[in-house]
């Protein structure tokens, strides 16, 4: 990211892309980056993507901050820097397409980052455990950690142009009476980031793709996964202790996404699937389920 | 095949039940209601084979004929003004959803200022809907547009819905002879381009994204293009069927030697066709280009109908407030860009119902008049 | 009834873009295995409408037509009658949300519920607009927080299931997320009825109602063991409570105080003793028009079971 590695500042211009899932607060974080620039003085414009998905599905925003006006209106396809709110979205997407060589990403994960999944461009990684800062500040939202807060924290760590106490007063004014555990989770990021300098190999530039399509009748067909593997939503997964389970069925019959299985006088969860909502769990009457936080390898 | 006295409505009515409509919804608005009284009457008698669904709105019964017809039916709809207003936002649903529906509009202006006379700003309004859009000038060529505007709608090339526009009480309420041909003989039975089918479901209308949709809108707009040459071949077909001329795209009335051109649309056309006689009479070279498909607009036919024509007075019954009358927009793009276009004026007459006489159009060619609102009644 | 009679098809497919928790997606799912596969759903503007996943897939695995928000009833209306003009069986069901049914889509639904046409119309309401991201609706229950009822909703909810019985109709029930067995047997009755059928089915939303997505099933059940929503069916003029409320109707369970469901949610978390006092106040009432007047009787004499 220009200005990251301190060289020539010609045009202060910075374009950000979030990456994460609906529910962990992409959009919003998009819109403190921008309100916090806006308090630096600077041009800023948040731009949400709306998917037509649920909480819980992948979704993107974009920040664009500029000493001068800013009169893009489009997405942003050549980001310098993306923060990634979820490695899962990885799975799905190409998180990094366009990024610039020499910018920054800023991932949420408790796991190490193996150089394979990385561009191969030389860039500054910010590693952050948002997750876990998030479970730990006990900031939840219908049960899932938001992780939004910690990834703009770990993000200040490499970009000096937004003062962390812009955004703590951003998130204030924003959160109100709700804004301490935000705050704290803030800081307690900021300072827990790891920075890492990657240098790869120039690679060329890939762009956006549409896919052509003759529409004639606008119907379509059932699939299973019509939003992907949902299995990549889970914060949390159910375990079957099947020397407990008596095959009641009520796991089965309750569980909203049908990935609870009947298969051979027993009940069986398809972990491609299950989003991890854990009702499975909380209607067993023989507690023959428990959960696990999920690492995904 | 018979040959009867009957009001714009009634036409429409016959001209429905011999298509074979297989269900029929509609709420009343003056002065489309009694084309459904018709039908409720024909349907009780068992002289006519469908189902009637009498709703609570036009937007339900709009939205009762998007579903009769991806069930499989041939459906069916009449309306007017606040009526078709009403219906606009499933105007645009029967287009993507791509439901040949047919709807008889009996043109009437907007209120308020209550007024339930002949004004095409109701049908005008909604041009662009994606409605194929066919305007009359007498009953007879109402019975035939309805079972025209089925082959083109349901052709497996087109697949969209079309109106049938006729001037409120002008044409819906006035008798005149109708020959009711036999329809069997030009209209097959209709087959649904989507079907429910229980062994192999699809979804028909979840949501499509920015990937896909302008493709989607893309194909609508195609389908547009290629309505007019399929309404060549419908035009051709039903002269061959039954041995009468009814245009479908546009007619050309004494234009051939014209250097004078009067374009217009609907009942007021048929007036323009006396003063054309009238003028010819007296030596000036006009002639009429009447249209009768305003969507998709027939751009090219226009150019060629007109080519050589050194004046062209376009008359609306209706206006684009803030612009000007919606025909006269047309004509104008369609000659952009031509080497030497002829002069193009614009006259905006008979809103509201205010009587439109042959004698507003010899005087407007004579250069009595000028050309604008033109508000006078001249007898 | 067994859970193991429940066929084990699925017709709402894994992999689709519901929210974690969904207490709609689970009610659908239960639904359609009811209901089987000669079934067309029609789908307004809803979050089903977006559940069921983008073009080219779907989730749902019978035919179903998406309409705009206001005409689902017509829509069906036409369906139905298209297909019995051709001779061909079917279930047409719309399965609408609060906003579809008692706001936008009211005057559609009372125009195809007084010409009796031969659908069944299901509600899921889970009292607010989630699909466009919680706005208040007039099935939103007094005191909740929506994004356009920030200090609470001033007004109690309105009743469609009642003014659906108002309608004269043969068969009105409701039902919810957290009894899928009263919900599948009120719809295999309701699919063998023909006429005009409404069932409305309680579906608790984890991200509109502020609590923990696990505990769909916990809500929707105190919702019933409060008071707060009534089980019944009403069939040839005859209303009858069910289950839990039922039992609660005969004095064989006690009825839990309110408390204990508004503190699950997040959406009730700011009101003050006095509006609780009030929501008691209304569920009271409530219970004393149903329990006491129109199904009393019947409740408490009828042999009881849950």
């Amino acid at each position: 990211m220009r200005g990251l590695d301190e060289e020539s500042i010609e045009e202060l211009r910075w374009e950000i892309r979030l990456h994460g899932r609906g529910g962990q607060g992409v959009v919003t974080a998009s819109k403190i980056l921008a309100e916090s620039a806006f308090a630096e003085r600077y041009h800023a414009q948040s731009i949400p993507f709306f998917g037509a998905e649920r909480r819980g599905s992948p979704v993107m925003a974009f920040t664009r901050i500029s000493e001068h006006e800013i009169r893009e209106r489009s997405q942003i396809y050549t980001p310098d820097c993306v923060l990634i709110l979820d490695p899962l979205v990885m799975r799905v997407l190409d998180v990094f397409n366009g990024l610039k060589d020499g910018g920054g990403v800023v991932i949420s994960t408790s796991s190490r980052i193996s150089d394979e999944i990385l561009p191969d461009i030389s860039l500054t990684l910010v590693v952050v455990d948002g997750v876990g800062i998030a479970l730990k500040k006990d900031l939840l939202v219908a049960g899932n950690p938001v992780v939004n807060i910690p990834v703009i924290g770990a993000f200040l760590r490499v970009f000096p142009h937004i003062g962390i106490e812009t955004v703590e007063k951003v998130i204030s004014e924003k959160f109100k009476r709700n804004s301490k555990r935000s705050v704290k989770a803030l800081y307690s990021a900021y300072e827990s980031a790891e920075v890492l300098k990657i240098r790869g190999k120039k690679r060329a530039e890939k762009v956006y793709s549409k896919k052509p399509g003759k529409i004639w009748i606008p119907a379509s067909k059932p699939v299973v996964g019509v939003a992907g593997k949902t299995g990549y939503w889970r914060d949390f997964r159910p375990v079957i202790n099947y020397s407990r389970c008596t095959n009641c069925l009520n796991c089965w019959i309750h569980c909203p996404e049908g990935s609870i299985r009947r298969e051979n006088g027993e009940v069986v969860i398809d972990y491609d699937y299950c989003k991890g909502c854990l009702v499975c769990l909380s209607v067993c009457p023989r507690r023959a389920i428990s959960s696990e936080r999920e690492v995904f390898a | 095949m018979t040959e009867k006295l009957l009001t714009g409505n009634q036409a429409v009515a016959q001209a429905v039940k011999n298509s074979r409509v297989g269900v029929v919804s509609a709420y009343p608005i003056t002065p489309s209601t009694p084309v459904v009284e018709e039908i409720a009457g024909m349907v009780e008698s068992g002289e006519m084979n469908a189902r009637l669904i009498l709703v609570e709105s036009e937007h339900s019964a709009m939205s009762a004929c998007i579903g009769a017809s991806l069930g499989g039916a041939r459906a069916f709809t009449a309306t007017s003004s606040h009526g078709l207003a009403y219906m606009h936002e499933m105007l645009h649903y029967a287009v993507n959803a791509r439901t040949p529906v047919v709807m008889a509009v009996a043109n009437r202006a907007i209120g308020p200022g209550w007024n339930i006379w002949a004004d095409l700003s109701d049908s005008m309004s909604q041009r662009d809907t994606g409605w194929i859009q066919i305007y009359c000038e007498s009953n007879q060529e109402i019975y035939d547009s309805i079972a025209m505007a089925y082959r083109v709608a349901e052709h497996e090339d087109v697949l969209l819905p079309a109106m049938v526009c006729y001037d409120g009480f002008v044409l819906s309420h006035t008798s005149m002879p109708v020959k009711l041909d036999d329809l069997s003989e030009f209209l097959d039975e209709y087959e649904a381009a989507w079907r429910v089918d229980f062994d192999n479901p699809s979804t028909h209308g979840n949501i499509t994204p920015p990937d896909y949709f302008m493709d989607l809108r893309r194909e609508v707009s195609r389908s547009h293009e290629r309505a007019l040459k399929i309404m060549d071949r419908v035009e051709r077909e039903f002269f061959e069927t039954f041995s009468r001329k009814t245009p479908l795209i546009a007619e050309h009335y004494r234009l051939d030697d014209a250097d004078t051109a009067i374009v217009a649309a609907g009942a007021v056309s048929s007036e323009a066709k006396i003063a054309v006689d009238n003028l010819r009479r007296n030596g000036i070279k006009v002639g009429l280009f009447r249209i009768r498909c305003f969507r998709p607009f027939p751009v090219r036919h226009t150019i060629r109908a007109l080519d050589g024509v050194e004046k062209i007075y376009v008359f609306d019954r209706s206006v684009s407030i803030g612009s000007e009358g919606q025909m006269f927009q047309e004509v104008k793009s369609a000659f952009y860009g031509l080497s030497s276009p002829p002069e193009i004026y614009g006259c905006v007459v008979g809103l509201g119902g205010r009587d439109v006489t042959s004698m507003v159009f010899e005087k407007t060619v004579m250069g009595e008049i000028e050309p604008g609102w033109i508000g006078e009644v001249i007898v | 009834m067994k859970l193991s009679e429940i066929p084990a098809e699925e017709y709402l497919l894994e992999g689709n873009s519901a929210c974690h928790g969904c207490g709609s997606s689970m009610a659908l799912r239960t639904v359609l295995k009811a209901l089987g596969k000669r079934t067309v759903l029609v789908v307004p503007a809803s979050c089903t409408s977006v559940y069921q996943g983008m073009y080219p897939g779907s989730a749902i695995a019978v035919p179903v037509v998406n309409s705009a928000f206001a005409c689902s009833s017509a829509v069906a209306s036409g369906l139905k009658a298209s297909l019995e003009h051709q001779g061909i069986d079917a279930n047409v069901v719309v399965w609408a949300g609060d906003g579809g049914t008692y706001d936008i889509g009211l005057q559609a639904l009372s125009g195809a519920a007084e010409r009796n046409e031969d659908i069944l119309y299901i509600c899921y309401n889970n009292e607010m607009y989630s699909n466009t991201g919680i706005q208040r609706s007039s099935a939103t229950p007094f005191g909740a927080w929506t994004t356009t009822t920030v200090s609470g909703k001033k007004e109690h909810r309105k009743d469609v299931a009642e003014l659906m019985m108002a309608h004269g109709i043969p068969y009105v029930a409701t039902a919810s997320a957290g009894y899928l067995d009263d919900l599948y047997r009120k719809v295999r009755k309701a699919k063998r009825i023909e006429g005009f059928r409404y069932i409305e089915i309680l579906t608790p939303c984890p991200p509109g109602w502020r609590y923990s997505m696990e505990r769909t099933v916990e809500v929707a059940k105190l919702a019933v063991e409060t008071g707060m929503w009534i089980l019944y069916e009403y069939e040839h003029g005859v209303l009858r409570l069910t289950g839990v409320s039922r039992a609660i109707a005969a004095g064989k369970k006690k009825m839990k105080d309110v408390q204990e469901y508004l503190l699950l949610q997040g959406r009730f978390s700011h009101l003050s003793s006095a509006e609780i006092q009030e929501i008691r106040k209304y569920i009271a009432e409530r219970w004393k028009k149903f329990a006491d007047v129109r199904g009393g009787e019947h409740a408490v004499a009828a042999e009881f079971f849950v």
